[in-house]
């Protein structure tokens, strides 16, 4: 188990390397949740209810950040989702099942709560 | 198609309070595309509803703002107030109450719950701008001490008072221009100035209104030429009314003192004299001077008088008067000052001697005596010893009865 630490101003910078440009796809979204309370997902085109995910420092990454008020909230397993939509068609080129995250040693991450 | 993804980097940034996520997705061909909504968990089981930035909204303190605590020594009793209070302070203001007079203060200030605010040092700010500010010394609301002091100078309604006609800005324009000589309209300056409505041009002063001139308070000094187009009259009735030089020179110079009154001269004799040292209603008497004459004007019948010091030498009398001369005088004629044996002179000895002056012998004079020779007549004498004896010498004459004889 990974714990990470979750104290006033985190921030959770997320990058998506893809295979192919942005251009290339119609939108990206991803899902960041736990299993205790509520979750975030983003969307690389604007939609209600969703966070914006930006263009990176190449034109094939995506960026997007959960401000420390968002973070403030995750507690528990975190957990993720992916999903990718071809052009000119709301069908999906592919999607992921839900999973959890993992560090490089394999552990599953939890977000706890810095009682600092 | 499936995407696998995969946590390629999970850091965390403790200096930045941040983590760093990077999910790599892999997409595999070969599946089946799957229509579907673009993500399974997007809340739909109520479990894992997703949140969005709307859900978060911003911390509203309007209510907490107002919550007062008792137990915060601050002069504001609410939290924000306080922290307020402490920043004003420590910005370096004291801490002060505003009023709009000074009877608001007052009426403040009988308030007990009021006083328990107070802290030394605190100031009272009054709007009202003819009042000064207050602070408290703990006990009492006292003056400021630091205040300027306005008494000697004119309100702007005394100024308005003093130059009705115009603004005092107006006046201050009028003064500073270079056109003050073109203004002529008397209206525009109030005769309520002490006594004195002048316009200054330079060194000139001039009469603006009727009536009303410079006054210069003693003490002034002129330096260069001044210029006096017209009379200089000195109000003075008596005394020494004019002096000329400071008075401390004496002695032989080549620059003296002296009055330059032109080469103008009167043109009827015996009148207007340039210099007039008596004058009234019909008389000028003085000395006049021309090229070729200086003139003494004296008024008939006065007499001339010269005299030294507290006596008189000399003095001629009017017409048919003749001159008199002090007893123990004489009257000298002479062609040279240097040459006495030149110089005939005459004085009076006493009632019967008159005495002619010896220019032979300096300073000598002989007697001439005529009394009885010009009172009695011929002296007579029974002889001729009887002559001598009489004090006759040879070669006079004297008679016996009426014998006219010679002294021998």
């Amino acid at each position: 188990m990974k714990t990470i630490e979750i104290g006033a101003g985190t921030t959770f910078n997320i990058t998506i390397p893809l295979d192919k440009e942005i251009s290339e796809y119609e939108n990206v979204l991803i899902a960041l949740y736990t299993d205790k309370n509520k979750s975030v997902k983003f969307s690389y085109v604007e939609k209600e209810g969703y966070n914006k995910l930006e263009a990176g420092s190449t034109t094939s990454e995506l960026v997007g950040v959960l401000t420390s008020a968002q973070t403030d909230k995750m507690r528990g397993l975190l957990t993720m989702e992916l999903a990718a939509q071809e052009i000119g068609t709301t069908e999906n080129v592919g999607k992921s099942l839900p999973t959890y995250v993992k560090d490089s040693n394999g552990s599953i991450v939890e977000l706890c709560e810095n009682v600092l | 198609m499936i995407v696998d993804i995969e946590v390629t980097n999970l850091e965390i940034v403790p200096e930045l309070n941040a983590v760093n996520l990077t999910i790599k997705p892999t997409f595999t061909s070969g599946s089946t595309v799957k229509k579907t909504s673009e993500l399974e968990n997007d809340g739909a089981d109520g479990e894992h509803p997703f949140i969005t930035a709307e859900d978060i909204p911003g911390i509203d303190l309007s209510e907490y703002q107002k919550i007062e605590d008792p137990t915060l020594e601050t002069t504001a009793q609410t939290i924000a107030a306080a922290i307020n209070e402490v920043r004003t302070i420590a910005l370096g203001a004291d801490i002060a109450f505003v009023f709009d007079t000074f009877a608001a203060m007052e009426a403040w200030l009988l308030i007990p719950e009021n006083v328990a605010l107070l802290e030394i040092g605190n100031l009272f700010l009054i709007r009202e701008l003819t009042v000064p500010d207050y602070w408290w010394d703990g006990i009492e609301a006292l003056e400021l001490e630091v205040k300027i002091d306005l008494t000697n100078y004119y309100t702007k309604s005394e100024i308005e008072t003093l130059f009705p006609n115009e603004t005092a800005s107006t006046i201050g324009a009028l003064i500073e221009t270079t056109e003050l000589e073109t203004i002529t309209d008397t209206t525009k300056i109030a005769a309520s100035v002490e006594g004195v409505v002048n316009w200054f041009s330079g060194l000139r002063i001039k009469e603006f209104l009727s009536g009303y001139f410079a006054k210069l308070s003693g003490g002034n000094t002129f330096s260069g030429t001044q210029v006096f187009n017209d009379d200089v009259k000195i109000a003075k009735t008596t005394g020494e009314v004019l002096k000329l030089g400071e008075n401390s020179g004496t002695g032989s110079t080549a620059t003296p003192l002296s009055i330059n009154m032109g080469a103008t001269f009167s043109n009827t004799a015996g009148q207007k004299p340039k210099v007039a040292l008596y004058k009234d209603a019909t008389l000028t008497l003085g000395f006049g001077f021309s090229l070729n004459e200086f003139d003494y004007i004296a008024h008939a019948p006065a007499k001339h008088a010269f005299w030294s010091g507290t006596v008189r030498d000399i003095e001629i009398l009017p017409y048919a008067g003749g001159i008199r001369i002090a007893d123990a005088g004489g009257v000298l004629f002479s062609q040279s000052t240097s040459d006495t044996t030149a110089t005939i002179g005459i004085k009076r000895l006493d009632n019967d001697t008159i005495q002619i002056y010896d220019g032979v012998t300096s300073g000598q004079y002989r007697d001439l005596k005529l009394r009885k020779t010009i009172q009695t007549g011929i002296l007579e004498y029974a002889d001729n010893a009887a002559a001598l004896a009489g004090g006759l010498t040879a070669g006079m004459q004297y008679r016996t009865g009426d014998l006219l004889k010679i002294v021998h």
